[in-house]
């Protein structure tokens, strides 16, 4: 009988590598639709509402969906998983990547750089621009998302401003330019709408559910998947996790370890190559937490 | 002299936001709501004591709801 041996580093290294191949270059035609159908729902939403034909009610929740929906699309294009550069559907990437956040009035230039300084200093004190998320527990982690969101503090997506300044490329100024036009062109049209009689439906279709999709966002994409934010490396930052919400209402992030070892899988594939690559996980010593 | 504009904006954007946008829209909830206001006070002066207090705490605090 043949004497079982556990498989070497470089073995499991090249099973990981295999797997990841199989799903990597794949063009994620439902992140495309899934921006394109979101920001078209929200937009629709407005002449609904103010005509009349949607209640202001339905609006509202229709609204929070879509803003806690619209990142990931944008996610997809910084990774350039739709195009690379230079291939024929770059400008479709590019597209997805700078509409996909209206909502969420977070510019594609910021998103982008400090998403890739996220990759490279996962759960670094001071170089991660997501460590602020950082809590004890779940409900310290949404109470945090809103104090991070106080102007005096710096944290959350204000830290996306600080890390601009930080940087100090013309690529960086250049992002954050457009997120300052951004910014004013959103605090502009509310204030302008509430002017005008329509304060109420400007707050329930963009200012409030902006503020739900950016704790639910920072909750999912950012506290459960990096949760206790205590360790750094490869196979050490991420975890995946068992929610009991489960895969769809978590947006994917119970597998959001696969996205940090193959950043280039499409988000809709990262639940099979976690499955088949869980033993391979398991060997290196990644917990699945139930998973 | 724009940039100048902007940074002031940004500057006191809470104190803008609270007169800007607070203002009306807590005038709007009351008069919706039918809120009978004591003292004679009208839904537009409740709006601005209440949207421009938030924002005059939100300028110099530095948060909207005091804690930080």
């Amino acid at each position: 009988m043949a004497e079982m041996t556990a498989p070497s580093q470089k073995e499991l290294l090249d099973k990981e590598r295999e797997i990841a191949a199989r799903h990597m270059g794949k063009f994620p035609w439902g992140s495309v639709a899934w921006c394109f159908a979101n920001l078209a729902c929200w937009l629709a939403l407005w002449p609904l509402v103010l005509l009349g034909y949607v209640p202001l009610w339905l609006g509202f929740i229709v609204a929070t969906l879509n803003v806690a929906l619209c990142y990931l699309p944008s996610h997809e294009a910084q990774h350039d998983i739709i195009a690379r550069p230079g291939e024929p559907l770059r400008w479709l990437n590019e597209l997805v990547g700078h509409v996909s956040t209206i909502p969420l009035t977070l510019s594609y230039g910021v998103a982008k750089l400090t998403h890739m300084e996220h990759h490279k200093h996962a759960n670094h004190p001071d170089k991660d621009p997501d460590y602020s998320n950082h809590a004890p527990s779940a409900k310290a982690a949404i109470w945090k998302s809103f104090l991070n969101r106080q102007p005096g503090v710096s944290g959350g997506l204000n830290r996306y401003g600080e890390v601009m300044q930080e940087m100090d490329t013309p690529r960086a100024n250049r992002a954050l330019t457009v997120a300052i036009l951004y910014q004013l062109f959103f605090y502009g049209f509310l204030i302008a709408m509430a002017w005008s009689g329509y304060a109420l439906e400007a707050a329930l279709l963009w200012w409030l559910p902006q503020h739900i999709g950016v704790t639910y966002i920072q909750f999912y994409l950012s506290w459960a998947p990096h949760h206790p934010f205590s360790e750094q490396g490869r196979y050490k930052d991420t975890r995946a996790w068992r929610s009991r919400l489960g895969n769809v209402l978590t947006m994917g992030m119970q597998y959001h370890v696969i996205h940090h070892l193959y950043p280039r899988i499409p988000l809709m594939r990262t639940p099979r190559a976690y499955w088949e690559m869980r033993d391979v996980l398991e060997a290196r010593g990644v917990p699945n937490h139930g998973l | 002299m724009l940039l100048k504009l902007i940074g002031l904006i940004f500057k006191f954007g809470p104190l803008v936001f609270g007169v800007g946008f607070m203002w009306p829209l807590i005038t709007q909830v009351i008069v919706r709501a039918g809120v009978e206001l004591p003292l004679g006070i009208t839904p537009l002066i409740a709006g601005l004591l209440l949207g421009g207090g938030l924002g005059l705490i939100a300028q110099f605090r530095g948060s909207w709801i005091w804690l930080k």
